[in-house]
């Protein structure tokens, strides 16, 4: 039989009743809850077209003259013209993706904008500061 | 001599072994920043005077190479083939190996023409030097093989060969089919001048390893989309 007075003089009396106890909330702000004005920086190479067609073409060439290449001139020179087009076309492209707002004839058609140009908008409409004290 | 002494003295132990790698004289490697140019040997240009824009009245410039001299036999392309060609630093030995070959060239050429009738006279070619270029045009190969490891399995890759490389490329053929061991007594000059003579009309031991380069390319020509 449990005594009266050791229940009535016991200290935390409903300890263990603590867990049905309505939960408390305690707000920390570890992270401000705003946007940063800038981004990462990744740098962005435009791919150079690899000319595949020309240069099996080319290997055909070879396998029908077995292999001596004197006589497929035509289609070796053809490879090569190829390839020096494609650089100078990708070299143009990535100059007008990094020399900024002025030409937007490429940057139109892409789905995202460049980091760098991000960047540059951010800058120019920085977020509102806030005290999250 | 310098390095005997030095050898010497290691033997009695005055230097440690520490000692003698700090001794050591690196060969290769850049010794210029960026911002030096190279010296040009050209005689035409250097004996004008300096323009007031030009770049060179405040750029630093190189010191000049021993083997591009200002001569009028100087050639770029024979200098960089004996550079490839020489063996343990003797350039001296290499440089008289490349000039008799032309020598060898010269003379088999020449042998040629005087047996030959008056009709065909006229097609054989008698710059020895003229050859050489060809020779060195008709090695270069159009593609390489690079490994690509995909999946755990390393794939032969054709892709396309810059320029410089097919230059260096070309020449190293040359030279490797003249390097064999199963011809060792035949001097260099003579193996080298019938390569060169050869290569330039589409044949010998370097086309025949630049048809296999070729040959390895069209074989793993599906392969080319693993390229990125």
């Amino acid at each position: 039989m449990p005594h009266a007075t050791e229940l009535l003089l016991a200290k935390n009396f409903f300890k263990k009743f603590t867990n049905y106890a309505p939960r408390k909330y305690y707000y920390k702000v570890m992270i401000p809850l705003e946007v940063h004005d800038e981004i990462e920086n990744r740098s962005e190479k435009i791919p150079v077209d690899p000319c595949l067609d020309k240069m099996s073409m080319m290997l055909s060439c070879f396998k029908e003259h077995d292999f001596d290449d004197s006589k497929c001139a035509k289609r070796i020179l053809e490879f090569q013209n190829c390839l020096k087009a494609a650089k100078e076309k990708a070299e143009a492209l990535q100059k007008e993706l990094e020399s900024g707002f002025t030409n937007t004839s490429n940057t139109g058609k892409r789905k995202n904008l460049p980091s760098r140009l991000v960047n540059k908008l951010l800058h120019r409409y920085p977020q509102p500061k806030k005290d999250w004290e | 001599m310098a390095l005997t002494g030095m050898k010497n003295l290691l033997l009695r132990g005055v230097f440690c072994k520490r000692h003698a790698a700090l001794m050591v004289i690196s060969v290769r490697g850049k010794v210029y920043s960026n911002d030096y140019a190279p010296a040009s040997n050209d005689m035409e240009d250097l004996s004008k005077p300096l323009a007031e824009n030009d770049p060179r009245r405040y750029q630093k410039i190189m010191a000049a190479y021993t083997e591009h001299t200002t001569s009028v036999n100087f050639d770029p392309l024979v200098t960089y083939f004996t550079g490839v060609m020489l063996k343990k630093g003797r350039k001296h030995k290499a440089r008289e190996v490349m000039d008799k070959t032309f020598e060898n060239i010269k003379r088999i050429q020449l042998e040629k023409y005087h047996k030959a009738d008056e009709a065909e006279k006229a097609k054989i070619e008698l710059n020895p030097r003229k050859i050489f270029y060809n020779a060195v045009e008709n090695c270069k190969p159009v593609l390489k093989l690079i490994q690509i490891l995909k999946g755990g399995v390393a794939y032969q890759v054709p892709v396309p060969c810059k320029e410089k490389e097919q230059l260096s490329q070309s020449i190293k053929f040359i030279v490797s089919s003249c390097k064999d061991r199963e011809r060792n007594k035949i001097p260099m000059c003579d193996k080298l001048a019938y390569e060169l003579l050869g290569a330039a009309n589409y044949e010998g031991r370097a086309i025949r390893k630049k048809q296999e380069l070729h040959r390895a390319c069209e074989a793993n020509k599906a392969y080319s989309h693993y390229r990125w």
